[in-house]
């Protein structure tokens, strides 16, 4: 309650402060065109806008960040976001998530690829390491800390990751790159390779690669992973662009455990595929977008168990039954289809409006998840509107809302008011208030898992999962207090964020033997974070977050999925032209995953070094060594994460 | 080469900066015949000016900083200055109508804001942002090797027979597209001009080239494999191949250079508008990679540049 009363009185103080200690801002004028950076296509609104006039938090991974950091996962870089924690559920299943609530399918974060959704509708959570994506044709990442429904609707939810890969026109000729450890673990082994081409106004790019190895030592979670991506951009007369992207990804990942019957070393198969059409016409001062989007996720996982014990009955009065075995399948496939029309209009110089709607089919099919053959759908249809009022040079203000109906919710809306002072040219002060829900996802609404388990006196159904149709979306209430600023002649960044959210309905999995999704929990966040950048000179930059929490939740293993604080500091370094260092510094508090054990806090080194060979092909050999203090238990106890160590050669003509 | 441009500096020379303005502060009460620097708002483009400026300036000269805001009630400052330098237009536009005895240099405008300025003073100097077209033009030739080139505008201006010598020497095709009052037919312009020409030339003009327009040009340019050549370094990080322009500290060192010899007494201080002496160069290596080409360094661009214009 103080920390809300605060956040008023911070809000009345900001709308009182005095006129005087406010200088004329930049905006428009001679010089601030000559010398100011082109706004950035923001996530945060659909709108084109500096980081400073965001209506959200907003962290942004470029592509020096992505090179200099050495990571070969996707995953891994979000721990240069403040907040972000990284964990493996497994070597090769990754999870991410925003300040706590992580588990190996969380649901409470957005993720989009070029603009397309990448949850997977029947689980939730995302396959970062199957992703049809790789890292090399990234351009940057939008991470929007806090909810962002108002944009991109439910499960935008804690935070928002928008990845852009690279315009094709970017990637003329080709490039490849070799990496390769030592035996120890992980065994490293990739590749990748790329081609970009061009015919008149129509752009390509075609890039492959395979990414190998075999996970933490003395467990089955090695990964072989291929993956194919085409992406064309063609202009249709002068102002109308068109892309089309197509991708796949397959993948073959080790499951099970020694000594566990029914969870039994094997692997699964996986394969991911998508399409992505965008059509976006600029007229004057108006911009128009359709997006159609596919994407196919399939698993293929199935094995007849090792004999087991199994009781059969009602305590007190059970049977063991010996030697009992069933055949478990977790094959799944999910369909999302996505089509997506947007409008952004200056009406004149202090108001500029974006609307739009989206219509999005799921369609989900796995006798493990519903116990029948028949596909499964939701439908979700979605409005949404956001203007933005430059009041006068000191004054912005952003609103807007989205309405959503879904086929297993009630229609609902999730609005935002964001309030940003500019104060001088060097800070902008944010006020942002913000409501969201996080639908439940098919599994939680309609699911049905019942295995048939086969024993010498016969066959017994076994159920361990039914639906609940009443359940409700998960709902969020959040206020932030944020000050960027910058102080350009120190080449120094930073930005305070205070924020305070309170998550009500939130899903647990309840009852024994048989489970179920109840909205059963709330929990309170608090906290602070600070990111601090600094070019101190042309070739030396600093970059380091930090992210305090408070937490109070109505169930303990929630509130141990929060670590109190967080944080990271890196440094990149270039010298003689040819050469560069980085290294990062990583640090978690003790925290739990939901689905994990309670793991200690890590304190994570990483070290690059690459020495440029050629730089007109772009030749270079790059040294990565991860994780070089002490090993650290990931996730949860029997992963350890050792030191590794590989080699990465790469260049292009 | 040098690269895209940043203001970068260290915190020792932030702190240098504040320390010497507070010792000037300190020394304008005892010495009213200062330099006076009048800024139109608070921007870390001219701090770092006045940073180079001071840096720059002979040892005995004292400044002092003003905010074009606050004019009104310390006009007995302006009144004994020895100099005044406006740093962007609000000052200078602000100053003009004071109408000053002392030398007023305005810097940070552009030749079509001067000529808006109804009081104009015998002592007045006008440091231009632009680059003269012919550095310009020098610049997109040398970079290259063009044989047409083309720029849009609102009008097409006759050129200088000076400017159609350099033209001849460079045996380079200029090619103007005039563009109506309204942006409607931008980039059906910059269609036409990709056609008929090797590259775009973007020279300052907020009505044309400004944030809504930018993304749509450098999109259709890049698309058509057509290099942009712009006045920003700004652009440059979003797309454009290069610019040529006068950094803050570019315009420092300018600064510097006419206070110093003003106090020498060779400074011809009849009003006259003057180009900045000193330039930067911002080349974009990711799009220069993209489109295949293969940039000289900037020294040797710099001489030809020089050679071409002298």
């Amino acid at each position: 309650m103080l920390f809300r009363s605060s956040f008023y009185l911070s809000l009345f103080l900001i709308l009182l402060a005095p006129t005087r200690i406010l200088w004329a801002d930049n905006h428009g004028t001679v010089e601030a065109d000559f010398f100011d950076d082109a706004p950035l296509i923001l996530t945060a609104s659909r709108m084109s806008k500096p980081l400073a006039e965001s209506p959200a938090s907003v962290s942004i991974i470029d592509r020096q960040m992505i090179e200099s950091s050495g990571v070969r996962e996707i995953a891994d870089l979000f721990r240069l976001v403040p907040g972000f924690i990284v964990g493996y559920f497994r070597g090769n299943t990754p999870v991410v998530t925003y300040h706590g609530l992580g588990g190996l399918f969380s649901r409470q974060i957005q993720v989009l690829v070029d603009g397309r959704s990448v949850f997977i509708p029947s689980f939730g959570g995302v396959p970062w390491s199957n992703l049809p994506l790789q890292i090399e044709d990234i351009e940057r990442i939008e991470v929007i800390r806090g909810p962002n429904a108002v944009t991109y609707g439910a499960h935008a939810f804690l935070a928002t990751i928008n990845i852009i890969t690279r315009h094709a026109a970017e990637d003329f000729g080709m490039r490849y790159s070799i990496t390769s450890s030592d035996n120890s673990h992980p065994d490293i082994k990739d590749a990748y390779i790329r081609v970009g081409y061009h015919h008149g106004d129509l752009d390509w790019r075609l890039s492959a690669g395979t990414m190998n190895d075999d996970g933490f030592a003395d467990i089955n979670d090695s990964k072989e992973i291929n993956k194919l991506n085409f992406r064309l951009d063609m202009l249709a007369g002068s102002n109308q662009f068109w892309t089309l992207q197509i991708g796949s990804s397959n993948s073959i990942n080790g499951k099970g455990i020694v000594g566990e019957p029914r969870n039994i070393e094997r692997d699964d198969e996986a394969s991911n595929s998508y399409l992505n059409l965008l059509w976006e016409n600029i007229r004057g001062s108006t911009t128009s977008t359709v997006r159609l989007t596919h994407v196919r996720q399939e698993v293929i996982d199935n094995f007849t168990s090792d004999p087991f014990d199994i009781e059969i009955g009602v305590p007190p009065t059970t049977v063991t039954i010996p030697a009992a075995t069933v055949l478990i399948s977790f094959d799944r496939l999910s369909n999302r289809s996505d089509l997506e029309l947007v409008r952004s209009h200056e009406i004149n110089n202090q108001l500029r409006l974006v609307y739009g709607g989206s219509f999005r089919k799921d369609r989900v099919k796995s006798f493990f998840l519903f116990n029948d053959d028949a596909f499964h759908d939701v439908d979700t249809s979605r409005l949404f509107s956001e203007i933005e009022w430059r009041i006068d040079d000191n004054w912005l203000i952003d609103v807007g809302t989205t309405l959503e109906d879904s086929s297993i919710t009630s229609r609902g809306n999730s609005p935002r008011l964001s309030i940003i002072r500019n104060i001088g040219t060097d800070h902008a002060l944010r006020f942002v208030a913000s409501r969201a829900k996080r639908n439940p996802v098919l599994y939680e609404f309609e699911g049905e898992t019942v295995f048939t388990v086969n024993t010498g006196v016969g066959d017994f159904p076994v159920q361990i999962w039914q639906s609940n149709n009443q359940i409700l979306p998960e709902n969020i209430l959040s206020y932030e207090l944020g000050l960027r600023s910058q102080f350009v002649p120190a080449g120094i960044s930073s930005d305070v964020k205070l924020f305070s959210y309170e998550i009500t309905d939130l899903v647990d999995f309840v009852g024994d033997p048989i489970q179920a999704a109840e909205n059963r929990h709330e929990a309170r966040v608090t906290g602070i974070e600070i990111s601090f950048d600094q070019s101190l000179t042309e070739n030396l930059e600093i970059r380091s977050g930090i992210s305090i929490l408070e937490v109070d939740a109505s169930d303990q293993n929630l509130k141990e999925s929060f670590p109190d604080r967080s944080g990271f500091i890196s440094a990149h370094y270039r010298f003689k032209k040819s050469h560069e260092l980085s290294t990062a510094y990583y640090y978690v508090d003790e925290m739990s995953w939901l689905d994990g054990g309670f793991v200690p806090s890590i304190n994570k080194l990483d070290f690059r070094y690459a020495y440029q060979i050629d730089p007109k092909s772009e030749t270079q050999i790059e040294l990565i060594a991860q994780n070089l203090l002490e090993e650290y238990e990931d996730y949860e106890p029997v992963n350890i994460r050792e030191t590794t160590v590989f080699l990465r050669f790469s260049g292009g003509f | 080469m040098k690269g895209i441009y940043t203001a970068r500096g260290n915190i020792g020379k932030l702190f240098g900066l504040l320390l010497f303005i507070v010792a000037n502060v300190q020394a304008i009460n005892a010495d009213d015949r200062a330099i006076v620097i009048v800024k139109s708002s608070e921007n870390a483009y001219f701090n770092q000016t006045i940073e180079t400026l001071i840096n720059h300036a002979e040892d005995h000269a004292r400044f002092k900083i003003l905010n074009s805001s606050n004019l009104d009630s310390t006009s007995d400052v302006l009144e004994n200055a020895n100099v005044i330098i406006s740093l962007g237009a609000d000052s200078a536009s602000n100053i003009s109508s004071r109408s000053p005895d002392q030398l007023v240099i305005n810097a940070y405008v552009t030749l079509e804001q001067i000529a808006q300025f109804q009081h104009r003073n015998a002592n007045n100097i006008a440091v231009l942002l632009n680059q003269p077209l012919e550095r310009y033009l020098a610049f997109s030739h040398h970079l290259l090797n063009l044989k047409t080139l083309g720029l849009i505008n609102r009008s097409s201006p006759a050129l200088s027979s000076r400017q159609q010598k350099i033209l001849r020497k460079l045996n380079l095709e200029l090619n103007q597209y005039q563009l109506a009052e309204t942006n409607k037919k931008l980039l059906a312009t910059v269609r036409q001009l990709i056609r008929q020409n090797e590259a775009l030339l973007m020279l300052p003009d907020q009505s044309i080239f400004n944030r809504d327009t930018l993304k749509g040009i450098l999109l259709t340019t890049y698309r058509s494999r057509t290099p942009v050549i712009s006045y920003s370094p700004g652009h440059v990080k979003s797309g454009a191949l290069a610019a040529i322009y006068s950094s803050p500290t570019d315009i420092g060192k300018h600064l510097a250079k006419l206070i110093n010899q003003h106090h020498e007494g060779t400074l011809n201080s009849n009003y006259k508008v003057i180009y900045a002496e000193y330039y930067s160069i911002a080349t974009n290596q990711r799009v220069a990679h993209s489109l295949g080409l293969d940039l000289p360094g900037e020294e040797k661009l710099r001489q030809l540049i020089d050679e071409t214009i002298r």
